[in-house]
């Protein structure tokens, strides 16, 4: 059966650089002889084919092998040994410093919550003070000179064992803030 | 030997055979990205770097398919990434094209010819010159060209004569001057 118009489209390229059965290229060679769309596309084939591409020269093409396997070389030198984290040791390793990281991460976290007046990293902020050193009589001294009488201000310094009285001072009302004021310009005085 | 056996060998730790393989594709690869980019630096870069890639994926070589397909796969990959870079000075490059048949290119592309069938391709939209290119500088089959661009061998017959017809329109524009 003879091939279609359509089909020797297609095998053109192949007729051209002649890669097809003595039998189809016979048939090709009678269909062209009669079909000048098909001639226009052999030709424009054969233009395609015969244009010029700039050679880069002998010296280009004999030193490319050994010049890429050379690179291939450095480069598998150079990268990083992924496959060597998989092996026993070092996966153990990387497993304990991860999880080390992680508790280390937890811990801080859970610190800054429980403290918050300790995240704004005030001075004052009784978190950052060592209480500890204080003794019972270094604060009766104290309570005695500024607050002899007894009042709401004592309750205040007690609350310095637990936690910042930062948190106390905010709490007061506005009277309260008032009445504070004047107890410790009338204590200066 | 053929081409599976040079890797095999390659891989049983001979570098001749992988530099035999090399020796025997560069100029194909070579050929085809300047085809591609028109940029003769630049092809060289993707000639080296196209074996670089094959080297340090060939585990991922499949032996289903030919060693010069995934090569040619690789090549067009690295091609279009450099187009991709290189889209803004799309319009630069058109004009290098010309300006380079009369500079230092002269010697080697002085034909108006060549010059017409290198604009007129680079207008051919990308999918239908690879089809191009393939099929004709390359004397690849449908099939072939179809594994290499991971379309249908009927798409790749689309592609092919919707290029060639295109390239004839713009060439026959070129010819008489109804396009500058």
């Amino acid at each position: 059966m003879g091939l279609r118009h359509e089909d020797i489209k297609e095998k053109l390229p192949e007729y051209f650089s002649g890669n097809l059965s003595h039998a189809d290229r016979a048939e090709i060679d009678r269909h062209l002889k009669g079909c000048p769309d098909c001639y226009e596309e052999l030709a424009l084939i054969a233009e395609l084919i015969d244009e010029d591409v700039p050679e880069p020269g002998d010296f280009f093409w004999n030193s490319l092998p050994g010049k890429v396997i050379m690179l291939s070389k450095e480069r598998e030198e150079n990268r990083f040994p992924f496959k060597l984290l998989l092996k026993p040791l070092p996966l153990t390793a990387c497993i304990i410093l991860i999880a080390i990281s992680l508790f280390f991460i937890a811990n801080n976290g859970r610190h800054s919550s429980e403290y918050p007046y300790a995240e704004a990293i005030d001075p004052l902020s009784a978190f950052y003070i060592d209480y500890s050193i204080l003794k019972d009589e270094d604060l009766a001294g104290l309570d005695e000179k500024f607050f002899p009488d007894d009042s709401g201000l004592n309750n205040l310094i007690g609350t310095f064992y637990d936690d910042s009285y930062h948190g106390d001072i905010v709490s007061l009302s506005s009277e309260e803030m008032d009445n504070l004021y004047q107890s410790l310009n009338n204590k200066k005085t | 030997m053929d081409d599976l056996e040079l890797i095999e060998s390659y891989r049983s730790g001979n570098e001749t055979a992988m530099e035999e393989l090399i020796l025997k594709y560069q100029k194909n690869i070579y050929r085809l990205a300047y085809r591609m980019t028109s940029d003769m630096e630049e092809s060289k870069d993707i000639a080296q770097n196209t074996f670089l890639q094959a080297i340090k994926n060939l585990d991922k070589f499949r032996r289903e398919s030919l060693f010069k397909t995934w090569l040619y796969q690789i090549a067009i990959n690295l091609c279009l990434s450099f187009k991709g870079k290189h889209r803004h000075n799309h319009e630069e490059l058109q004009e290098n094209i010309v300006v380079n048949q009369s500079g230092a290119l002269n010697v080697i592309l002085n034909k108006e010819r060549d010059s017409l069938l290198m604009k007129s391709m680079s207008e051919v939209p990308e999918r239908q010159r690879l089809a191009i290119l393939l099929r004709t500088y390359e004397g690849l089959n449908c099939r072939e060209v179809a594994d290499i661009m991971n379309i249908s061998e009927g798409a790749v017959r689309a592609n092919y004569h919707n290029g060639v017809k295109k390239l004839k329109e713009l060439l026959k524009g070129y010819r008489h001057g109804t396009k500058a």
